[in-house]
């Protein structure tokens, strides 16, 4: 059965744009988000009959034979589900969220279209089981997405997309190379176990590693290759930079993750401290990014360098080589994915509503928009750390998994406190570049107008400040991402028990 | 009678009462969420307010017996309280109660309840009241959570809310003044949380547990012991912030008095109490039980905490002379007085498990401080709820017209400096004492076998204080109430007088002032002594003695230490009491000297230049670190420039329209 399930999930964004394109421009101009979010639903719902399946333990295993060496292959075990489910989730609020906003955009089937083939993407590069058939769904996640962020086709968008283009396809085919240079010295492209110790033993080892990771790093936004993101991000449509800032992003961390453990194995990776160098890189990023994040005037670029910095966080827990760590790395892709996509979604609200896109202007934004910037809060507040939201877990476990990677002597002592001190200075930066904007948003002074003294119950002219939070369409999408933020992080039992399976999969 | 029973603390499965702890913690939320509901109406809201606090204050004055005495059930005595909520958080909540933590749940909700009835009538003319009520509730709940939990995750978990709760407090009015002074607090605020938080991931990293029971064993023998130092730094500093320690205490003096004077009374009466919470347990967390490795570590932070303590009250006392404004005394007079309870921690550190004198003193001080910082505020809320004003030299003569105000003012004052007969006086005294028992005890840690004489120096410094205490708490009152009234309070036609909420609170606030002064040892029986039994000191020692015996048949006295008077002899004719006495007589006439300076040649009048104070460094400090940032702006734009160049020259892609 949960072969099975597997195959409907990889086919159904393909039937959402069998049925798109057939039933003509006009129908999916006007309801491509509602198949959207059909097709996310369905698959959500599958992924959740797979649960069962997943919690004992089990792997599926699926293997077409396409007349080549390597036969195409599908495979799913702890990681894949979650990353997938991760994916499922985000996609299926985003694409809920996109039927209001699209409104205003134009060809809206085109872009519903290609959210249908990345979402294709995604899915399956999360469900393979070789390298190269994983290479193929990244490419096809990578290439067709640039149709996501150029989709307004201004100017701006299209230097993005063309950056977003160029450096994907470089790090593209980088990635190529490492995949056949590892087949070639060993035979084998195989993911489902836990490392090819055979490839130590290849001169190139060292090259091969280094190319894995930058042609992931590439996608993930890691420091010295992340210049396209905080171009592409912003610039896309709302939907598309949740999805590309939320889901797409983590596609690069999986790699990652799949790399350490999967290809190369964490003892070899630990013996060569190819994992240190990954981890001082990772740090670099967290602060990197938010420091990059401290200045920035618009509210979605800002959101875009935060993406940035957390991703270093999931990177830091895959490299630390311990349990907690690894706990803490997997949970962070799911609970980043919910909190940055609430941000986004209400950076996307205000401007759908209101058309401020820049943080100066949204002084006092709260009386007009009260529950946005409420879910706003929580998910900034969740980003900085505080108790009790995702974000705190994430840190939680990151920060204990650095300890315990000192005890198992991969890293120093000395190490460990480095990188609980950058954790605090990352949340510290986190609040210093959030802290404003909350603050702003909820007692902020308009320029020119009126004290900004809540004078809601005595003043006779309150009515006079129209409330104007989005509709329910766009704003439910948000708060089950902002329940989201606070249940899991209440009852983390459904994504931590996963994630302690990735982690028991792969350590010990 | 030595009882030599195993004394465990009350589960849920022995006894439903075990349950109140969670109730506790959630009736202000409830209560909020009641009070969000009802905001239309503000007379249903201000009852649910007040009736929100007086009974979570009834629920834990009920759990008096089983918290802080013991009850026995079936033969067990049963001593403090436990309640698990599991699987919350990724890990669970361990909620509890023990003698601790219902001192300070204690003062904290009847103080509150005060406050908040203060708060009903006070608040009628502000604007945004449906905010203000329903975050006070739910400070007021993170607040009582943060003393009844019973592992360091969970109280961080409260004690974070509570900061981000409060902050709305801090910034009510929405000034650009108060906006300032809530930024520097919730940036303090997360620094100092943050630092808690990684010194518990490495206790909880060695030791395996957060539980805040007695870890020194555990800590001892599995952490080195440079982290162990690192840790305590960690916890005092990340506490230390939300007490207002010496050179943490920066925000303290602009975020207290710009909130409005209800939460003023709160931030600057109890919250800072969640500081020292903070400190006490995780020191006696990490340190207790006393062997020699951890009696050294002990006495070290304890020397390092009596001159924090002395340089904090010091400081606090000398900015709260030259303070002209009536709110910002009061709130460096809060640093100050911070600086008294901290010393007496790090008398208890200092002396080991014969400490018992210098925490039975921050104890009794905290209480004291609660009861008279929060009376003042609220006093001088009166006034300018009656004048709307709060500089000094812009008040006067409104001790006719606000008579009531002013006599509590005056309760409350004569109690923080120590006069006999208040509140004040019986704390400072033990800390007095506690400072010249550990004069005394340094013999034991100089290699000549000499006592220390800075420690003699530190007990000059503490008589100094008391009188600049006298000082200021006396010049405030002449110049609000005894000075001829200035032009801007005659001028005005109608002067608002207290309203009956506002003496209600006032008053019960100046008779529990006056009750626990007159009765001195009556904490020290009822609360104090029987809860120091939780920090490993030796029962046998001298000071423990005399403050609690727990080994005294019942009805007969169980605190010997004379205070005030001889509770022995009922006689104030104890040389022990003379000595209290003359003690009082030099502080004041210290003050006596003072005014001849402040009247005579005016010497306080000058305002100090912005340069000498701390607050001016830490934003230079922080203006510099942003400004270090821009070099690593400057990598990551070159970054940019070269692949956006390379894609010039390989895509030709026109740049040229860039925005």
């Amino acid at each position: 059965m949960i072969t099975n399930y597997m195959i409907f999930i990889l086919v159904l964004p393909l039937i959402g744009v069998a049925i798109l394109r057939a039933l003509g421009k006009n129908f999916s101009d006007r309801n491509g988000g509602i198949v959207t979010t059909a097709v996310s639903g369905a698959i959500l719902a599958f992924a959740f009959l797979i649960y069962p399946y997943i919690h004992s333990a089990q792997v599926a295993k699926y293997q077409i034979d396409i007349g080549l060496e390597i036969p195409f292959s599908l495979y799913l075990d702890a990681l894949g589900y979650f990353v997938m489910v991760t994916i499922a989730f985000v996609w299926l609020m985003a694409s809920w969220y996109s039927i209001e906003y699209m409104k205003k955009e134009h060809d809206q089937s085109r872009f519903h279209t290609f959210s249908l083939f990345s979402l294709f993407g995604m899915l399956g590069m999360v469900t393979t089981g070789n390298l190269v058939s994983l290479f193929i769904f990244f490419e096809i996640m990578s290439v067709l997405s640039y149709f996501l962020v150029i989709h307004e086709e201004s100017q701006r968008a299209m230097q993005a997309g063309a950056k977003y283009l160029f450096m994907g396809v470089i790090g593209g085919l980088v990635l190529l190379g490492a995949i056949i240079m590892t087949y070639l010295q060993t035979g084998s492209v195989d993911l489902s176990g836990k490392g090819l110790v055979i490839l130590q033993t290849s001169p190139y080892f060292v090259w091969i590693f280094w190319a894995y990771i930058f042609g992931f790093a590439v996608k993930a936004g890691m420091f010295p290759v992340h210049v396209w993101l905080p171009e592409a991000h912003p610039i896309a449509p709302t939907p598309a930079s949740v999805l590309l800032s939320a889901v797409m992003i983590k596609a690069g961390a999986y790699g990652i993750i799949r790399t350490i453990y999967a290809v190369y194995g964490s003892t070899l990776v630990m013996d060569h401290q190819f994992n240190t160098v990954i981890m001082v890189v990772a740090v670099v990023t967290m602060i990197m990014g938010s420091v990059a994040a401290l200045v920035q005037t618009e509210l979605k670029r800002l959101l875009a360098y935060s993406s940035i910095a957390q991703i270093g966080y999931v990177i830091l827990g895959a490299t630390l080589l311990s349990r907690e760590g690894l706990i803490g790395s997997v949970l962070h892709i799911f609970n980043h994915a919910m909190m940055k996509g609430a941000l986004f979604m209400c950076a996307g609200a205000i401007a759908y509503q209101t058309g401020i896109k820049n943080i100066s202007d949204m002084k006092g934004i709260s009386r007009k928009m009260p529950l946005t910037m409420l879910i706003f809060t929580i998910a900034a507040c969740s980003m900085i750390g505080f108790p009790p939201f995702v974000g705190f877990l994430s840190k939680w476990f990151l920060a204990i998994g650095a300890l315990s990677s000192a005890q198992g002597r991969v890293i120093s002592s000395g190490g460990s406190l480095v990188i609980i001190g950058s954790l605090i200075l990352s949340s510290i930066l986190n609040a210093i570049y959030y802290g404003p904007v909350i603050i702003d948003g909820w007692f902020g002074k308009v320029q020119g107008g009126e004290p900004a003294s809540g004078h809601v119950h005595q003043n006779p002219q309150a009515g006079a400040r129209k409330i104007i939070d989005p509709n329910w369409t766009m704003l439910l999408p948000m708060l089950v991402l902002t329940l989201g933020i606070i249940f899991f992080a209440i009852f983390p039992e459904l994504p931590l028990g996963l994630a302690r399976l990735v982690a028991t999969s792969y350590i010990k | 009678m030595i009882n030599t029973q195993i004394i465990q603390p009350l589960t849920s499965a022995i006894s439903p009462k075990a349950s109140l702890v969670a109730i506790i913690i959630m009736v202000p939320f409830i209560g909020a969420a009641l009070t969000a509901l009802s905001h239309k109406n503000k007379k249903i809201r201000n009852t649910l307010v007040v009736l929100t606090t007086l009974f979570t204050l009834a629920l834990v004055v009920s759990l008096y017996q089983a918290a802080v005495l013991g009850i026995t059930i079936g033969g067990h005595l049963y001593k403090g309280m436990e309640y698990n909520l599991p699987s919350i958080l990724g890990v669970h909540l361990d909620l509890g109660l023990d003698g601790l933590g219902f001192l300070f749940a204690l003062i904290t909700a009847f103080v509150w309840t005060l406050a908040s009835l203060f708060a009903t009538s006070y608040m009628s003319h502000e604007h945004a009241q449906g905010r203000f009520f329903l975050f006070m509730l739910l400070t007021f709940g993170a607040n009582m959570a943060v003393f009844l939990t019973r592992d360091f995750f969970s109280l961080f978990v409260f004690f974070e809310l509570m900061t981000l709760f409060s902050y709305v407090l801090v910034i009510h009015e929405e000034s650009k003044e108060s906006m300032a002074a809530g930024r520097l607090y919730i940036l303090m605020s997360i620094i100092g949380g943050l630092l808690v938080l990684g010194s518990i991931f490495i206790l909880f990293f060695y030791t395996g547990t957060t539980a805040l029971e007695p870890l020194g064993g555990l800590v001892s023998s599995r952490m080195p012991i440079f982290l162990k130092y690192l840790i305590t730094f960690g916890f005092i500093a990340g506490f230390g912030i939300k007490a207002g320690i010496f050179f943490l205490h920066v925000w303290l003096p602009k975020a207290h008095p710009i909130a409005p004077t209800p939460a003023s009374a709160i931030l600057s009466g109890l919250i800072v109490k969640v500081g020292v919470y903070g400190i006490i347990r995780s020191i006696y967390t990490l340190f207790t039980p006393v062997t020699a490795e951890t009696g050294h570590i002990m006495a070290v932070l304890g020397y390092i905490l009596i001159w924090t303590g002395i340089l904090t009250m010091f400081g606090g006392m000398v900015n709260a002379l030259l303070d002209k404004n009536c709110k910002r005394v009061l709130a460096y007079s809060t640093v100050s007085q911070m600086g008294y309870i901290v010393m007496g921690i790090g008398c208890a550190l200092y002396m080991g498990n014969e400490g018992a004198m210098g925490m039975a003193g921050s104890l009794y001080h905290v209480i004291n401080h609660a009861l008279f910082k929060s009376a003042l505020f609220l006093t001088i809320g009166v006034v300018y709820f009656s004048t709307r004003e709060l500089r000094m030299d812009h008040l006067g003569g409104l001790l006719k017209h606000l008579p009531v105000t002013a006599f509590i003012y005056l309760i409350a004052a004569f109690s923080i400096a120590g006069f006999p007969g208040l509140g004040g006086f019986a704390s400072k005294t033990i800390l007095h004492h506690a400072i010249v028992e550990a004069y005394e005890h340094s013999i034991h840690f100089s290699p000549f076998h000499q006592p220390d004489p800075w420690l003699r120096f530190a007990e000059l410094v503490f008589l100094i204080t008391a009188s600049g205490t006298l000082c200021y708490i006396a010049k405030m009152f002449i110049a609000v109430f005894l000075a001829p009234p200035a032009d801007e309070v005659s001028s005005k036609a109608v002067l608002p007088k207290e309203t009956w909420a506002m003496k209600i609170s006032l008053v019960s606030l100046g008779l529990v002032i006056v009750v626990v002064g007159i009765w001195p040892n009556l904490m020290l029986e009822y609360i104090i002594g029987p809860l120091l039994a939780l920090f490993g000191f030796n029962p046998a020692s001298h000071a423990y003695h005399a403050i609690y015996n727990s080994h005294a048949l019942s009805g007969t006295l169980k605190s010997t230490i004379p205070l005030l008077y001889d509770p022995r002899t009922v006689s104030m004719l104890n040389s022990q009491v003379l000595h209290n006495l003359q003690s009082v007589g030099i502080v004041i006439i210290g003050t006596l000297i003072y005014f001849m300076f402040e009247y005579g040649i005016h010497l306080f009048d000058l305002s100090i230049p912005e340069k000498f104070s701390l607050g001016y460094w830490y934003a230079k400090g922080y203006d510099l670190c942003i400004l270090l940032l821009v070099p690593v702006r400057k990598v990551l734009s070159v970054f940019d420039k070269a692949v956006s160049f390379t894609m010039v020259n390989i895509w030709l892609i026109d740049e040229s329209h860039k925005e």
